[in-house]
């Protein structure tokens, strides 16, 4: 066992966000599996579902989304193997294959505007939108009022930081078990019985490839960041058994519940055909928490970044960027007419490089560190007094091609096409450049006691602590 | 070593759950004939809980140390409390209590105690072990 007095590391950006976790704040395979179930546990992965519902019967809804969920299921698996064995963050792990500040840029692109600024306000708004539709008289259920209060209400447990998150996530993560399986119930009823159900065809029927696409890419961005939960695991399996759980049982639960009440229902909206058939609470519970869980995650991953560059605490960046998301989304509710799509294509560009990105690391972890004759276990232990270099160059290239070659010039599911295209291109260029000379990285950066934190951090710290 | 205190009480609230749930177990008798889709939330509710509790109690027993005992009562609890803070939410709604009459009404009051378990559960063990309430 682990003595906390053989701790080395310093952590001055509070959460373990350049530094490993510390022996005594790893948490359980429960707690791990509640918490990545918190973040499926989201009203985009039901309306994914009601999506499917309007194209699949339910054979085809049943095989797409276990076969949906597999392809996810292996992708998160290695990278939150990744977070288990090094217990590092997202950022500290892509500083490897991208180097320091290709981790940083990598790790702002993924994470601090997509997640923290973008996906936070987007899904802000989008709460708005369904408590208005719950109740459309009321003052507070106004679109730009309800995004307000919930803008604010997930800010709360996300500048708690991993303790918050996990706290919501015990709370509700089995009242969404049991509203997913009230809602299939509630479908099946007023769809006139499971025997019914199953002889419905979809309004808009589409090839079950597309259907799988449509499954991949609903959780593959959130596959690609699993070490940011997966590094307060006690073990380092724990993180992949908690993660092949919950996306091959409780994902296609989800999916085929809230597909189901859709192909009976006939529209989209999950909470409203819920409240509709009577679920009372219950849908105010769905839409409220559902949304909670998941828009913290974005917050919190998002200012785990953004602390690398702005000199406040990591609670005070938190608190800023829910603000900026909140107002975004509370502006475009209070402007009658104005549309979020433009802001939606652009995070939607930028999403198209976040599997690759995800592909580089583990063409890095499993292929390149392997060739290297890294053994597993010791793969990415960051230790103090190592260097790592500034920019790895072959990451970057391997990035930027497999996000425009797999998301715009290949068909089938551009995600996965992305991130497949950055494991081969890393794999080769990487092995291609050792086994001629050429070096991958350029710079060095030394690994302190305080981790991967820039100097400015350290000597501000080093100044607080002489006071 | 001798038994941590929240121990004792830890047994007492999963033996009560444990009772609560197989009455509401019972209860689904007279409501799935009636209505199936909204008969199933009663053991959606009461068999987690039921298998919850049990497990829980039984891991406690078994654990050596008051932080393992700690774990293992704070874990479940928060089990017990989410599904009772589900069926809180859900046995009022009109779909359910269409279906269930005064028996939805007993299933809430059942859900409103799982609920305080729940909350006890998870606080004691944390107060007296210093252990995390989201170990």
């Amino acid at each position: 066992m682990e003595n906390k007095n053989e701790y080395p590391w310093i952590d001055a950006l509070g959460d373990y966000a350049v530094v490993p976790v510390h022996p005594q704040d790893r948490r359980t395979l429960t707690n791990q599996f509640l918490v990545f179930t918190g973040v499926l546990a989201c009203i985009a992965a039901l309306w994914g579902g009601g999506a499917l519902g309007t194209q699949l019967d339910v054979k085809g809804l049943t095989i797409a989304s276990i076969a949906g969920s597999a392809i996810v299921a292996v992708i998160g698996g290695l990278t939150a193997y990744i977070g288990g064995t090094t217990r590092t963050s997202t950022y500290v792990n892509l500083s490897r294959p991208f180097g320091r500040f290709g981790g940083f840029l990598w790790g702002l692109t993924a994470a601090g505007i997509t997640c923290g600024i973008g996906w936070f306000a987007v899904e802000t708004w989008l709460f708005g939108v369904m408590i208005h539709d719950l109740a459309p008289n009321a003052w507070w259920a106004d679109v730009g009022v309800a995004s307000l209060w919930g803008g604010l209400l997930m800010m709360t447990t996300a500048i708690i930081g991993y303790s918050g998150l996990a706290f919501l996530s015990y709370l509700t993560v089995p009242l969404f078990l049991i509203l997913a399986g009230v809602s299939f119930a509630m479908g099946a009823y007023i769809g006139g019985g499971l025997h019914r159900i199953f002889t419905l065809t979809p309004p808009n029927p589409v090839p079950l490839s597309a259907a799988i696409t449509t499954v991949v890419g609903l959780y593959i961005a959130g596959a690609t960041i699993t070490a940011d939960v997966g590094r307060f695991a006690r073990r380092a399996k724990d993180p992949v058994i908690a993660w092949v759980l919950q996306v091959m049982i409780i994902m296609p639960y989800f999916l085929i519940g809230a597909g189901v009440l859709t192909l009976a229902m006939g529209g989209t909206r999950i909470t409203e055909a819920l409240l509709a058939a009577g679920a009372g609470l219950g849908a105010y519970a769905m839409a409220i928490f559902g949304q909670w869980t998941t828009n913290d995650n974005n917050l919190y991953s998002g200012a785990l970044n953004w602390t690398l560059i702005i000199p406040l605490k990591k609670r005070v960046i938190t608190a800023i960027e829910g603000i900026i998301g909140t107002a975004i989304a509370a502006y475009v509710g209070f402007s009658a007419g104005a549309s979020l799509d433009p802001f939606i294509n652009f995070l939607n560009i930028l999403g198209k490089f976040v599997p690759a990105v995800g592909g580089v690391l583990i063409a890095d972890f499993y292929i390149y560190q392997a060739y290297k004759g890294v053994p597993l276990t010791e793969r990415y232990k960051l230790k103090i007094g190592e260097k790592i270099g500034e920019v790895n160059w072959v990451g970057w290239i391997s990035a930027i091609l497999g996000g425009i070659i797999g998301g715009w010039y290949i068909s089938g599911i551009a995600a996965l096409n992305s991130l497949i295209l950055g494991v081969i291109i890393y794999s080769v260029l990487s092995i291609l450049c050792d086994k001629i000379g050429i070096p991958l990285e350029l710079g060095k950066f030394e690994v302190t006691e305080y981790g991967l934190a820039p100097r400015w951090i350290v000597e501000r710290h080093k100044r607080g602590e002489a006071q | 070593m001798t038994d941590p205190a929240f121990e004792k009480r830890i047994y007492h609230l999963f033996i009560l759950s444990t009772i609560l749930a197989i009455i509401g177990i019972i209860l689904t008798a007279p409501i799935w004939p009636k209505n199936a889709y909204a008969g199933i939330l009663w053991p959606m509710i009461s068999v987690p809980i039921f298998l919850t509790s049990v497990i829980g109690a039984f891991r406690m027993q078994r654990a050596k140390t008051p932080e393992e005992k700690a774990t293992y009562a704070i874990q479940h609890s928060w089990w017990i409390l989410s599904l009772g803070f589900s069926g809180l939410l859900l046995f009022p709604a009109p779909f359910f209590r269409e279906a269930g009459g005064a028996n939805a009404i007993v299933m809430t009051l059942f859900s409103i105690l799982w609920t305080i378990f729940g909350i006890v559960g998870v606080y004691e063990p944390h107060a007296e072990t210093g252990i995390s309430i989201t170990v």
